[in-house]
């Protein structure tokens, strides 16, 4: 158990000795992994923040398969008519089917691919990017409190990391049910004990919670200390 | 929080005709090397408007940013608003910052925030309602002709345009001093007028506004305007009006 490594070894002997079994390894196995997938991708943000300056480029390329050449122009047409609505996306440019034949060509050859040849429509798509060291910095200048930086800067990791948790949730989840089901119908015998309980689902899902938690209290250190640098 | 801001000690001679900002025999060094501004003494008065010039190198944008608090002085005083800013805690700052409006000479706009929302900023952080900003915002949007403009983002913007934001930005929110670098450089002579228009009528209402330029053209514009020289970062006064210690005479010219 988790507590027998928390406690100095002569207060371990007043706590009977546990092997690792029953259901609480799974989740402290599923939090300990999803906590490192997301403490990771808080500290790439964090580094990215203080390191500052230059935008995050946060850039997907979608891709519309359809053979027939008019429907796919008037489906990208409509793809791109509906990104350039969203208020978090800043830019989006459809790639003209020329460049797309040119990116092709590599793979499939020069002259291969004529109008003929069903190719791909593809829209480049750039996130608006998280508040940087610039923002940061522009809104101190402008009699920005530290602590309105910080709070900015918080929500919006918030943000991402909540996206993350929910991602990791749905992954763990997934692995989960399908694992925890070929262990069932491999050898009933012999991890009989091991079984997923329904209050774990409880305790995944509060980690997503915990771990934006961490996020958003990384995200303020970084600002804050980030600020007390200036004037 | 300005509770806990030290001001000044009344002196009746200094309260008839209380000065937006004094700098008293400041010096600005940047690392190790020589000073890049000596020996600058001069006051500042409610409803002045100053134009900056000097060469290249000479030290302008670098007492703007003593002028907008950037950087503290490595000597010498600086009274503003009745504080003595270069002392006064760090978390004071914030506070005078707030009555300062600035154009920067790289307009520095946030890059993700849209036009509508680079110019709201300085209400945003004073705590203005959102319902009280929109107004106010649509009106200057019009005045510098980017209405259609809105919702674009800064780097779709021209050179010229840009800068018309960060000009908007600089005064939607009536600072008591305006602190200009350079912000006619990128716009056609026309769209400068305006600008200047606007830096005039801000003026009117009680403004200080100091503008470093090296278009001497510009002083035309401003009646009553008076010119600070930087030469080497030392301070010449063409007019003389601007020695210490103050005139109260200075805006009558
Ligand atoms: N952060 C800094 N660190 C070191 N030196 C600096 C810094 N900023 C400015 N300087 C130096 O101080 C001097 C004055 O620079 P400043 O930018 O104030 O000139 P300026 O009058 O605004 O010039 P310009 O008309 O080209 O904008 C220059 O020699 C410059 O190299
Ligand atoms: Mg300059």
């Amino acid at each position: 158990m988790l507590l027998d490594f928390a406690l100095p070894a002569h207060d371990r002997k007043l706590i009977p000795e546990g092997r690792l079994s029953g259901p609480m390894p799974w989740v402290i196995a599923i939090m300990l992994f999803l906590t490192l997938l997301v403490a990771a991708g808080g500290l790439t943000l964090a580094e990215a923040a203080r390191q500052g300056g230059q935008d995050f480029a946060r850039q997907v390329t979608v891709q519309i398969i359809e053979s027939d050449p008019a429907q796919r122009a008037a489906q990208r047409a409509a793809v791109t008519r509906t990104l350039r609505k969203l208020d978090s996306i800043a830019e989006v440019k459809p790639v003209p089917d020329a460049q797309v034949r040119a990116l092709l060509e590599p793979w499939l050859g020069t002259g291969v691919i004529d109008a003929d040849v069903p190719v791909p429509a593809l829209v480049d798509v750039r996130f608006a990017s998280v508040p940087t060291a610039e923002t940061i910095e522009i809104m101190h200048m402008m009699g920005g409190t530290d602590i309105q930086a910080a709070r900015l800067f918080q929500r919006r990791v918030a943000l991402d990391a909540l996206l993350g948790g929910i991602v990791g949730f749905i992954v763990a989840a997934f692995v989960i049910i399908t694992v925890g089901g070929r262990f069932a119908a491999v050898e009933p015998g012999l991890l009989s004990g091991a079984h997923f309980p329904y209050y774990g689902w409880a305790v995944l899902a509060l980690i997503p919670l915990a771990v934006m938690a961490l996020a958003m209290l990384m995200a303020r250190m970084t600002v804050i200390s980030a600020l007390k640098r200036m004037l | 929080m300005d509770s806990l801001c030290p001001v000044m000690p009344f002196v009746p001679f200094i309260a008839l005709m209380q000065s937006v900002v004094e700098f008293d025999n400041v010096g600005l060094r940047y690392g190790a090397g020589v000073e890049t501004l000596t020996d600058l003494s001069f006051t500042l008065y409610p409803g002045s408007f100053h134009f900056l010039t000097g060469a290249s190198g000479a030290g302008k944008t670098s007492l703007l940013k003593l002028l907008y608090l950037a950087h503290r002085p490595s000597r010498g005083a600086i009274r503003m608003f009745g504080h003595d800013a270069s002392t006064l805690p760090r978390d004071c700052l914030p506070g005078l910052r707030r009555r300062i409006g600035v154009v920067f000479q790289d307009f520095r706009l946030v890059p993700h925030l849209s036009t509508f929302d680079n110019i709201a900023l300085p209400l945003r952080i004073a705590g203005v309602q959102e319902k009280d900003l929109r107004g106010t915002v649509a009106e200057m949007l019009a005045w510098i002709g980017l209405t259609e403009r809105a919702d674009a983002r800064p780097a779709t913007l021209s050179g010229g345009e840009q800068q018309r934001v960060a000009i908007a930005r600089a005064v939607i929110g009536r600072p008591e001093m305006l602190v200009a670098d350079e912000p006619t450089g990128n716009v056609d002579p026309e769209m400068a007028r305006r600008l200047l228009q606007l830096f005039a009528s801000l003026n009117k209402l009680g403004t200080t506004v100091v503008v470093a330029t090296h278009d001497i053209h510009l002083l035309q514009e401003i009646e009553g305007a008076q010119m600070m020289r930087l030469d080497k970062g030392r301070l010449s006064d063409p007019t003389g009006s601007l020695r210490h210690p103050p005139r109260p005479l200075v805006l009558e010219n």
